[in-house]
């Protein structure tokens, strides 16, 4: 058992990483490893997309646990799992219908979905055939819309794929209603607070403290001067101070603080933060660094 | 000094209350503030602006709808552009939502291009290949998302084909026509005209850049106004063409594409954000020092 759970691993680490330094080393030198380097990705695509599985079941079983237990705060679980299950479900079904509404029948009603995949209407299919690349094709009447006057019926080609039944339009109406007005909404609304709490945080805690804090806040206010048009509009009444002025633009000592001093310190993180990286994963193809396998260090 | 002594104390609810007003008033009085394009931005433009016609060009929606506000605009503005172009932009994202976020964006530039085309085709600003009806599939495609991020980039450079058998939608691919080469030669990552990521955060253009030596494709981005300091590197060191960051960008991207869009309409209510923001840094600061002074003088 401890061979599979630790050894074995271990030893597949160990080989994949070692297999993955010799092919970017070697080039096409050697057209096995090389060839190997090419279908790993392959693998790891179809494992990442169990491990996306494999982590809504844990987290749903995290949760159920929860739940049933009664722990502290088990409200919030069980709204996590009520959305859950609700995006999931609407998901798969408008997600896969096309699969299930292959038969078109000619006279029946159906929704057109339009091209953006959101929004859909209603109309009645006139005919079907088959185009020149073997694809079902329908002709299609749109349904006159409450309350307006009809209008010459105009016949419109759609590939079959596109319609769907009324059941099918409502479950992808309600998901997109979810999506968009529900979970789209509160990931921009709580992303957008973010301006309330910088704004609350920096009056607070951003005191000129030292020489740095001062060369830090000067370079805020030049960087969010100059990242908005006001900046422009500045620069302009910095440019009536006799000499200095004509210099004084905003925007381009913003970009300079952005191009140079800033690049480079990000450079260098960026530097310091691959070699920790290859440290980590050297230490990991070694068998050094474990936690991987299960909380040991 | 009492009086800033009491400033300091202010309560937060009157800061959140002055932030929002900077940010309601503006959209409703519609301020307009003049918008003069970047370098960076510039530079992106110009790239795309003499990319050949019919060039597919690979865009990568790495965001999720928590970044929509600041990278939705200039997804937009550069798709908008490109359909101009007459180049066809296939969209895919490394982000679980990234492909419903290419879809909406795909949705808006369509609808742009289309409303505008009758004004811009009589003026002699289109591409001459362009087309009012643009069709899914030959002019352009949404690919959808794909796990992996830079393994998924790997993919694609050994088989672009491979990863994508259908769209975001499910049709196949084999048949559209915007992966059909001249040659009849299988379309490749060398195929790609330009890479153009939306990124985040983690799992966008790095993605790319990481394996730049695989593909060879010039790459701009289009990032969140905080990613800014991060991404400039890639510019500084040639690895970018050009870049986007955070709605200004999108605003002036829209400006050079002469469109009024949702970047350079946040324009005023992000000035008067930044003014009050800085107004109240140095509020505090004027306190902070007046505090100093009255502690000293006691002292003394």
């Amino acid at each position: 058992m401890l061979f599979i759970k630790r050894t074995l691993p271990l030893i597949i680490t160990f080989i994949t990483g070692i297999i993955m330094i010799v092919a970017f080393f070697s080039g096409p030198a050697l057209p096995s490893v090389k060839a190997l380097e090419d279908t790993f990705p392959k693998w790891i695509q179809v494992i990442m997309s169990f491990t996306m599985l494999l982590g809504a079941f844990s987290l749903l079983r995290l949760n159920l646990n929860k739940i049933s237990r009664k722990v502290e705060g088990w409200g919030y679980s069980l709204t996590l799992v009520i959305g859950f299950v609700t995006m999931a479900v609407l998901g798969f079904m408008s997600g896969s219908w096309p699969m299930f509404e292959r038969n078109i029948n000619v006279g029946d009603k159906y929704y057109l979905l339009a091209d953006d995949s959101m929004s859909d209407r209603p109309v009645t299919v006139s005919a079907s055939s088959i185009d020149e690349e073997g694809n079902l094709v329908v002709d299609v009447i749109a349904d006159p819309v409450a309350g307006q006057a009809a209008t010459e019926k105009l016949v419109e080609r759609a590939p079959a794929y596109r319609l769907k039944s009324p059941f099918m339009a409502w479950i992808n109406s309600f998901q997109q209603v979810l999506f968009q007005g529900v979970f789209k909404a509160a990931q921009a609304t709580m992303f957008s607070l973010l301006a309330f709490f910088v704004a609350s945080a920096s009056f607070r805690a951003f005191r000129v403290k030292s020489k740095e804090a001062g060369l830090l806040m000067g370079a805020a206010f030049i960087v969010m001067l100059g990242n908005v048009p006001i900046g422009n509009l500045v620069s302009r009444l910095l440019y009536y101070i006799p000499i200095i002025g004509p210099s004084l633009d905003i925007a381009l000592i913003k970009e300079w603080i952005l191009a140079y001093p800033s690049s480079a310190a990000q450079s260098a993180i960026l530097v310091g933060a691959m070699l920790g990286y290859i440290s980590a994963s050297m230490k990991i193809i070694f068998g050094v660094e474990r936690s991987h396998l299960g909380g040991e260090g | 000094m009492e009086f800033f002594i009491k400033l300091k104390n202010l309560d937060r609810r009157w800061v959140f209350l002055f932030v929002a007003a900077s940010v309601v008033l503006p959209m409703l009085f519609k301020f307009d503030f003049p918008v003069f394009p970047g370098k960076s931005v510039t530079n992106f433009h110009d790239f795309v602006d003499k990319l050949p016609e019919g060039s597919r060009c690979f865009l990568s929606f790495d965001y999720d709808p928590a970044s929509e506000p600041e990278l939705g605009p200039s997804a937009i503005a550069i798709l908008t552009h490109m359909f101009r172009k007459g180049l066809k932009p296939m969209c895919g994202g490394n982000w679980p939502l990234g492909g419903e976020m290419a879809e909406a964006s795909l949705a808006k530039a369509v609808e742009i291009y289309t409303a505008t085309y009758d004004e811009l085709q009589a003026a002699g600003k289109l591409a001459p290949s362009c087309k009012k009806a643009l069709v899914k599939g030959d002019d352009y495609v949404n690919l959808g998302y794909k796990p992996g991020a830079i393994i998924h980039v790997k993919a694609l450079v050994t088989d672009f084909m491979g990863p994508y058998p259908s769209d975001r939608d499910g049709n196949s691919t084999k048949e559209m026509g915007i992966f059909k080469n001249p040659d009849g030669r299988k379309f490749a990552m060398s195929d790609v005209g330009m890479i153009v990521s939306f990124t985040a955060g983690t799992g966008g253009i790095e993605s790319f850049i990481n394996v730049a030596g695989d593909h060879k494709r010039p790459m701009a981005a289009g990032c969140t106004s905080v990613n800014i300091p991060r991404f400039i590197t890639y510019i500084q060191t040639g690895q970018l063409v050009g870049m986007t960051g955070g709605l200004p960008g999108a605003a002036e991207y829209e400006k050079l594409i002469n469109y009024m869009g949702k970047g350079r309409e946040g324009m005023a209510p992000q000035s008067i954000a930044h003014l009050v923001i800085m107004l109240f840094i140095i509020i505090g600061n004027i306190a902070y020092i007046a505090e100093q002074r009255i502690a000293k003088n006691k002292k003394a």
